[in-house]
């Protein structure tokens, strides 16, 4: 890779890692697998930079990638989630204070993590990153009527989950056999 | 954005999210790593290239090897080879030499894949052997009965071909029969896996890695391995994810399976070609069970083209065969069995459940 294109992806990861970081934190629910899913997406990236500064919007080519690897990490790992407040994504409220709304937040997120990984990286990319549908549409190479239902049928989850605010529980994935 | 309660999502996902720090990144381990992917993709790139080019690409791709060199074929040398293991003489028996047999009455070194075999698995697999000399003397109409009353419906077509690895369906001589050890080797993608060993007149060691399916013990597929062979996890996870990653780009650009299972067998320098003795595409391509397959057989799906990624390479049976269990982005998991001949590394079986 000449020194232009090196510069160019140097630039490209000091101003994007940060993001996908949080991405992939909300994908994985886990951090040090969120650290090795960005690695891998940025190693991915480097591999083919060429190409995905040829796309023309590098930042979507990448989250692309890194929602793939995030849905490829889920299968593998046959994904049976022990839901326990110690977990990295219970973090938050136990830092500030055990408000209703913290409580809520982390009630949110947790019910997040037991969704299958197309719905919640709709989400993801809908409520976090604050994509449009068509923009979430184009990252998960779907519809944007999938888009619609999924993200739908996500927020009812997470609706559902909220108001019955379970403690800590077991979340078992469906979407895997 | 409308809704109080989509807002909400919205701030508990940043709630959770922005107070984590976040590492630096390590822009020469990213570096590094980069470039060793691109290593290995032009590597797979190579072997799609001379498959669809029907081996005219192989040639371009070229790189001598003693074998090629000897079988006067270009390209032979881009897929794996085996690290020490030399070609059998004409007329000799494909196992490779120099392996030591397991010792009296112990057991085949089991894979670490956690929960135990179920025992209508194992009882499946051992009553199939139990009966097989008995059929075998009978005739082959009694050993078609066997594999359909112990093979899954779908796979006892594919396991009644003949094998082009020279090996009978069971991959034993019959005389071998009454030394037969049975050691579970774990689960995967839904599949116990169960290796069946013995030892031949000049104490080679012969694996039959069988799988079954896990809920009705039905046997899916049956490869046989050599003892001592040197199965890696890498190498059985390249060789499966090579096989179908060229399986489906012809099955995108609209081959029929067979077809694509022709092209492949037909294509010099791939790891399911003829000098790596595929033994399952071998299996396929000759059996005569494709006008009542309603499914395809590496798919492991009637319909659609799921993208399929490896998520597991397991080795077993004392290190002769590798279980690669893949997942498709529909459809269950399907597992294949790699192994390691005198010509290259080559999956002996693709275990579905049943289609």
């Amino acid at each position: 890779m000449d020194s232009d294109r090196e510069a160019a992806f140097e630039a490209f990861v000091l101003g994007h890692q940060a993001a996908l970081f949080r991405v992939a934190f909300l994908l994985s629910g886990d951090r040090h697998h969120a650290e090795d899913l960005v690695q891998g997406t940025l190693e991915r990236t480097y591999q083919h930079w060429r190409r995905v500064a040829a796309a023309g919007n590098p930042e979507a080519y990448v989250r692309r990638m890194l929602v793939n690897a995030a849905a490829d990490w889920r299968r593998s790992r046959r994904y049976v989630v022990e839901q326990s407040l110690d977990s990295d994504l219970a973090l938050p409220s136990q830092r500030d204070g055990g408000t209703d709304r913290v409580e809520s937040h982390d009630v949110v997120v947790r019910a997040l993590r037991g969704l299958p990984a197309r719905m919640r990286a709709v989400l993801v990319l809908r409520y976090f990153e604050d994509l449009t549908e068509a923009q979430t549409a184009s990252v998960l190479d779907c519809s944007v009527g999938t888009v619609k239902s999924q993200a739908s049928r996500g927020l009812a989850r997470l609706r559902a989950a909220t108001e019955l605010r379970p403690g800590a529980g077991e979340i078992r994935d469906r979407s895997t056999p | 954005m409308s809704t109080d309660f989509e807002r909400e999502v919205s701030a508990a996902f940043h709630h959770a999210a922005d107070p984590l720090p976040v590492p630096r990144p390590d822009l020469d381990a990213i570096r590094r790593a980069g470039r060793r992917r691109r290593v290995t993709s032009f590597t797979v790139a190579a072997l799609a290239a001379a498959v669809l080019a029907g081996g005219a690409a192989a040639a371009v791709l070229h790189l001598p090897s003693a074998t090629s060199r000897a079988a006067g074929r270009p390209g032979a040398s881009a897929r794996p080879r085996p690290p020490a293991t030399s070609p059998p003489a004409p007329g000799a028996s494909p196992r490779p030499p120099a392996t030591s047999p397991p010792a009296p009455g112990a057991s085949p070194r089991p894979s670490a894949t956690g929960p135990a075999v179920p025992a209508a698995a194992m009882a499946d697999v051992r009553a199939f052997y139990s009966g097989y000399p008995a059929a075998a003397r009978q005739g082959q109409a009694a050993v078609d009965a066997l594999i359909r009353s112990y093979a899954a419906g779908w796979y006892a077509p594919i396991l009644q071909a003949p094998a082009q690895s020279g090996y009978p369906p069971d991959c034993f001589d019959v005389a071998a029969h009454g030394g037969l050890d049975y050691a579970p080797a774990g689960l995967a993608g839904g599949q116990a896996i169960i290796a069946v060993s013995s030892s031949d007149a000049s104490g080679q060691a012969l694996y039959a890695v069988v799988t079954a399916d896990q809920a009705t013990g039905k046997i899916t597929g049956i490869a046989c391995a050599t003892g001592g062979a040197p199965v890696t996890a890498t190498g059985a996870r390249d060789s499966a994810s090579g096989l179908y990653q060229a399986y489906l780009t012809l099955r995108r650009q609209g081959d029929s399976p067979r077809e694509a299972v022709a092209h492949i067998v037909g294509a010099p320098g791939y790891s399911g070609g003829p000098e790596s003795e595929s033994p399952y595409l071998g299996q396929l391509q000759r059996a005569a069970a494709w006008p009542v397959l309603t499914y395809d057989p590496l798919l492991c799906t009637p319909a659609g083209l799921p993208n399929v990624s490896v998520t597991a390479a397991t080795v077993v049976a004392d290190g002769s065969a590798g279980v690669v269990e893949l997942t498709p982005s529909t459809g269950l998991p399907i597992v294949t069995v790699v192994v390691l001949g005198a010509q290259g590394w080559a999956v002996a079986s693709v275990a579905c459940h049943q289609p």
